[in-house]
């Protein structure tokens, strides 16, 4: 009975909104543009963010609201639909937490923008409707990713870039499965780094925790390594004994459904970057990064965004 | 009426509650990895047999009906008896004939008899029924479910197995008995039954169609003595586990060894057919010092059906190895605690999918974080986040 109402929300808000929250703030996507430093050199490639960092913020909101959910049950099912529904205008993500979320997606775009990167933005970035996919909403979310490719198609462009792990698995290995023509290269930002001049913003050997898309699901590992190898060749930089096609998880893919044993989970992994001794730790993924942040902070670490972690001369 | 979901959400709580099981599953998995990586690096050819070992059990499935019947007339030829069960129900009732009641029952280990309660229908016809892994029969005594396919009490510390034990033999241990102590108790208590025992059931990691044998893995003994002690041995095998030739078992065998940590388990037994001897004008006389008797009971509870289905039919090649469960992070936190009443985990959940029906299937579905570990962790490769989401689908679908 909870189940089926939660995957009811997440549909209709998903439908309706564009996220699975429901939050209706309408530059929600597109506040990052305001935090960029350069401006993007236009080309025939599109640097698409997917709207998943900008939504972390609002995540972070929602677990509370989920936890008190999970923890009246006996208020019964009416006022768990309303609760549900109501959640997306009752978020009210922390002002510093929004600012550096977008910040992130701003920096990435700069560093692409230094590294001679030719890229535009999108009109409007969009949520890719990837939790319909991993929730096995497929009718959903054949439905949604054909409204998200329709606008991908308004601009003229022949290759994607992705930001996060998920947006950039959804859009290059199930899109296509799902919508018909879509027939973009889709790349991880990461790949356009590689040949470029980088160097971290800190000096101490961080701690690597690998997102499970990127180290497993997309094979994006080796680009991974080969940007870190070259950004750390002087400091080096540490991995758990869970890394690489091995890597933990941080604990957000069950968040949806049960907050309690995501945190359990996030907690888990934590202590493990922890064993390494190492005082920063870096992810390359949204959901990675609000998920460990507070757990790893705990143990006196501070988790960076790779983006905030590097510089591009 | 608390639906299927939540209720999973209650009993997932009680094990995050608990210090004990999280004490004991996190120390479980450590060791696990320690074992399995020093194993596979001594034995690194075992990767490559793993792959070879997916071929045969790919073939096996696709022939399936022909190596069913090959088997039965192995088997047969033999003197054992062949038994076809369609369901858990079916099962229970052929099993419940030959046993009949007041006898006592002593059991291996067995994934297939917790799918089918087997215990508790033996106790119900008035049977004395001891499981006889140790870690099995904590759990038998403390009522409960096994935590993890291949170790079931992982969630029990020292402590609350002496007290557990205290229960079996009627004497108190401190908290300081030595464990060499109370699996020394185990022993007295359990070689009276063994010797006693009418009955021996067991299931089979492997069986080989060719030959009709039955192959078994274990450490501690206690299946060489359910097996062969009693006059009676009943098998309980799924359609999965059946294998073109005993050479093919042998291969299979050593990877489920291999990744379940052992260069290979203190005992591998092979059983084809009862006790023989032909010493005396070589006049075939069954029942010597083993079993007179061999009763093999194949069960299907949803098997043929995932048989045919394109995508719930990968799940018919797992090796019960459990190295999904040791690699997943859901599992690590909630253990057997996610999952049917005989399967856990994300294979567990697809398992209980096809055995118990996707009523109990599906809200399991949704506990898993489809990160993918369990995958690169099996030695199949067993697409486990697929067919997880193929149930998630299928639910979804059913409910619009």
């Amino acid at each position: 009975m909870l189940l089926s109402d939660i995957l009811e929300s997440i549909a209709k808000n998903t439908l309706t909104t564009g996220n699975p929250l429901g939050v209706k703030k309408k530059d929600l996507c597109d506040t990052y543009k305001s935090y960029m430093k350069t401006n993007p050199p236009g080309g025939k490639k599109l640097l698409f963010p997917g709207c998943l960092y900008q939504l972390a913020p609002y995540i972070i909101a929602a677990r509370a609201h989920m936890g008190m959910i999970h923890k009246h049950q006996r208020l019964g099912r009416l006022a768990l639909k309303i609760g549900s529904r109501l959640a997306g205008a009752a978020l009210r993500p922390d002002q510093k937490t929004i600012e550096r979320y977008n910040k992130i997606v701003a920096m990435i775009a700069d560093h692409l923008t230094r590294a001679g990167v030719e890229y535009q933005l999108p009109t409007k970035d969009l949520y890719t409707g990837v939790i319909l996919y991993d929730l096995g909403l497929d009718d959903d979310f054949k439905q949604y990713a054909q409204k998200i490719a329709d606008h991908i198609a308004s601009h003229e462009v022949d290759t994607i870039i992705a930001i996060d792990p998920h947006t950039f698995h959804v859009l290059r290995d199930v899109y296509p499965k799902y919508v018909e023509n879509f027939n973009y290269k889709v790349i991880h930002y990461t790949q356009l780094l590689t040949k470029t001049n980088t160097r971290p913003t800190h000096n101490e050997k961080p701690v690597i925790h690998d997102s499970c898309y990127l180290a497993r699901h997309t094979g994006h590992l080796p680009v991974i390594r080969e940007l870190l190898d070259k950004t750390y060749a002087f400091t080096g930089y540490l991995l758990p004994r869970e890394n690489g096609r091995m890597t933990g998880c941080c604990g957000g893919p069950v968040e949806s459904v049960y907050p309690r044993l995501s945190h359990k989970i996030a907690q888990s992994r934590a202590a493990q970057l922890a064993e390494t001794g190492a005082k920063k730790a870096l992810s390359f993924c949204p959901i990675c990064l609000l998920n460990l942040d507070q757990p790893l902070r705990k143990h006196g670490i501070e988790l960076l965004d790779l983006a905030e972690a590097i510089q591009v001369d | 009426m608390t639906d299927h979901f939540t209720l999973l959400i209650q009993v997932m709580d009680k094990v995050m509650d608990n210090p004990d099981a999280q004490r004991g599953i996190k120390r479980y998995i450590r060791n696990y990895w320690k074992a399995r990586n020093k194993t596979l690096e001594r034995h690194p050819e075992t990767v490559e047999l793993a792959k070879e070992v997916r071929r045969i059990k790919i073939e096996a499935l696709e022939n399936m009906d022909q190596l069913v019947k090959t088997l039965r007339e192995r088997i047969e030829e033999r003197g054992g008896h062949f038994h076809l069960a369609s369901t858990a129900e079916d099962a229970r009732n052929i099993i419940g004939e030959i046993v009949g009641s007041g006898k006592i029952v002593v059991k291996a280990k067995s994934m297939v008899t917790e799918e089918i309660m087997l215990r508790q229908h033996l106790e119900r016809l008035g049977n004395e029924v001891w499981e006889t892994d140790l870690g099995e029969l904590l759990v038998q005594l403390e009522k409960g479910k096994p935590m993890h396919m291949v170790a079931p009490a992982i969630h029990i510390p020292r402590e609350r197995a002496a007290n557990l034990i205290s229960r079996l033999t009627g004497k108190t241990y401190s908290p300081d008995t030595p464990i060499g102590q109370l699996v020394s108790e185990v022993r007295t208590f359990l070689r009276d039954k063994f010797i006693k025992a009418h009955v021996g059931i067991s299931g089979a990691n492997v069986v080989a169609a060719d030959t009709g044998s039955l192959i078994i893995v274990e450490n501690e003994g206690n299946i060489r003595l359910s097996t062969g002690l009693p006059p009676v041995h009943i098998a309980v095998i799924g359609y999965e586990k059946i294998v073109p030739t005993l050479v093919d078992a042998f291969k299979t065998v050593t990877v489920l060894m291999r990744y379940g940590g052992f260069p290979a388990t203190r005992y591998v037994n092979v059983i084809t057919g009862p006790s023989a001897t032909a010493d005396i004008e070589h006049q075939i006389i069954q029942g010597v010092h083993g079993p007179k008797e061999l009763h093999v009971v194949l069960l299907d509870n949803g098997r043929k059906k995932a048989l045919k289905d394109p995508v719930l039919r990968e799940a018919l090649l797992c090796l019960r190895c459990g190295a999904c469960l040791s690699t997943c992070p859901v599992f690590e936190e909630v253990a057997g605690a996610w999952g049917g009443h005989a399967y856990s985990g994300g294979i567990g959940a697809i398992w209980t999918y096809i055995t118990e029906g996707p009523g109990k299937g599906w809200p399991l579905a949704y506990m898993c974080a489809l990160m993918g570990r369990c995958k690169e962790a099996c030695p199949l490769n067993i697409d486990i986040p697929g067919m997880i989401r193929e149930i998630r689908k299928r639910h979804a679908s059913q409910s619009s």
